[in-house]
């Protein structure tokens, strides 16, 4: 009995562990977003949005089929501000594999786009941002044009990549 | 390409886009009636203004709505009896816009406002117009200012408290949706004002898939490059009745990537297409998309695996709701 009791604590306490650096982990994934002014010049504009995949639609609509297809888990998104004025969207895909996100990543067109040496491949475009990072897939894209735009995309990509 | 080249780009395109007579410019304020005596020959015109964003990146709003008379101009009459051709005082008229892809590419408000402008000229009082969409939070998202204020415009989505969709859904089909109240219960007139962009399964999506944004459940409808989806959709009496008019939004178009907003992949077409003949307005519209993927270097969406069959399905036999026939359509340069 008291045999029993000591490896059922320890076994407990191994648990209570695993729980906790379970949770930690999807905290960190599901909370990718860098708050405002984390980033120079970025302010976050609203709540954080997290759609299931069989949920996906409702966020974009006919899009959805193909990252339900490469096997998405999750969708988060966030609106950013830059410098007040130019408004853009930051979506994290959470796919249930790397397999997955390369998938999805390799399909968009390539063309007028450079690295942006993100992650484990980039694509930067004038007003937008797409990279993926093992399971993540993460697209960042502003509205309007700007001067610069791409290096401040590029810099709260970095902030993303890091979260996850 | 320059301003002159791209012209005559363009006017070569509007001479191979459609076998049928190219009008250049209506006469006169019989062309509705005109249009409306000729069976089988549907009328679409096209309308751009090269100019419209000024020395900026986004369109002047005086620009858009001289673009708008323009185009209603060229399809039948003077612009005030053009409308009249479309409303009358007394009925609700609601603007079904397209705003799931957010700011970057959403129906413009500008030419929203002047349309607004036109319809109360023409008689219809401000409370008895409606601008909507899915849900309020994506016309916010696009910058529309949302207002349920019953004595002016009003601007709301269909997740709005005391609307939402009918209990019963309506069947035709492959299709058996609930539909949207704004457009069963609070609706005479619906004026559609779609996009101009191409779409990942359906290939384009223009003035019929827009209507997947009046329907509880648009996820259901992808099967099948969405064919018979679109079509069959747009046979629901609420959809194929009170659907009187098609004013597309080509300010911004979008070639590859859609339905979401790719900036890489738009370009400013800076043009109106208006017609009542949606299937017409559609092939049309696809048209001018493939033009454009062709210019890119891009592959047709048929050849990318992604076909537009729904625009033949909506013309068939069992549908009738217009035609993608060249020789039916009147195509009108404005």
């Amino acid at each position: 009995m008291k045999y029993q009791g000591k490896y059922g604590f320890f076994t407990f306490v191994l648990a209570v562990a695993a729980l906790s650096m379970l949770s930690a982990g999807c905290k960190k994934a599901s909370n990718p977003f860098p708050a405002s002014n984390a980033v120079n010049g970025w302010t976050k504009a609203g709540d954080t949005r997290t759609f299931k995949a069989a949920d996906l639609w409702q966020y974009i609509d006919g899009d959805a089929e193909r990252y339900v297809s490469a096997g998405v888990v999750t969708t988060s998104t966030a609106d950013y501000k830059y410098n007040g004025s130019i408004e853009a969207t930051a979506d994290v895909y959470t796919m249930s594999n790397e397999a997955g996100a390369t998938k999805v990543f390799d399909s968009d067109p390539a063309q007028e786009s450079k690295s942006a040496s993100l992650g484990d491949a980039s694509r930067i475009f004038g007003q937008s941002l797409v990279f993926r990072k093992g399971p993540y897939l993460v697209r960042i894209v502003a509205f309007s044009p700007a001067p610069g735009l791409d290096q401040n995309l590029i810099a709260l990509g970095h902030a993303i990549e890091g979260s996850l | 390409m320059s301003n002159s080249e791209s012209e005559t780009s363009r006017r070569q395109f509007l001479k191979t886009a459609a076998a049928g007579a190219v009008v250049l410019g209506a006469q006169g304020n019989t062309a509705w009636a005109k249009a409306a005596a000729a069976p089988g020959k549907s009328r679409v015109v096209i309308a751009d203004d090269q100019d419209l964003r000024g020395n900026g990146a986004t369109p002047e709003e005086q620009r858009v709505a001289r673009l708008l008379d323009r185009a209603m101009l060229a399809y039948g009459g003077n612009s005030k009896d053009a409308w009249k051709h479309v409303v009358r005082p007394g009925q609700k008229v609601t603007l079904k816009v397209n705003t799931i892809a957010g700011k970057g590419l959403s129906t413009h408000v500008s030419l929203v406002l002047a349309i607004c402008e036109r319809l109360q000229q023409a008689g219809i009082k401000p409370g008895d117009i409606i601008i909507w969409d899915r849900t309020s939070r994506e016309l916010e998202r696009a910058g529309y200012t949302i207002s349920t204020d019953p004595n002016k415009v009003r601007c709301f989505g269909t997740d709005t408290a005391g609307y939402g969709y009918e209990d019963q859904p309506q069947t035709f089909g492959m299709v058996t949706a609930k539909v949207s109240r704004i457009l069963t219960q609070n609706t005479d007139v619906m004026i559609n004002l779609p996009l101009l962009k191409d779409h990942e399964i359906a290939g384009v999506t223009l003035a019929m898939k827009n209507m997947y944004g009046v329907v509880e459940r648009p996820d259901q409808l992808h099967g099948g490059h969405c064919n018979p989806y679109v079509a069959d959709l747009n046979m629901l009496p609420p959809i194929r009745e009170k659907m009187k008019l098609t004013i597309l939004d080509g300010m911004t178009g979008l070639y590859n990537g859609g339905p979401s907003f790719h900036p890489e992949y738009t370009w400013p077409h800076n043009g109106l297409i208006v017609a009542q003949d949606r299937v017409a307005l559609d092939r049309i519209g696809a048209q001018i998309i493939e033009k454009k993927r062709a210019e890119k270097g891009l592959k047709t969406v048929a050849e990318a695996g992604r076909p537009a069959t729904y625009i033949a399905t909506a013309a068939d036999a069992q549908h009738k709701l217009g035609t993608d026939v060249p020789g039916d359509i009147s195509l009108i340069e404005a």
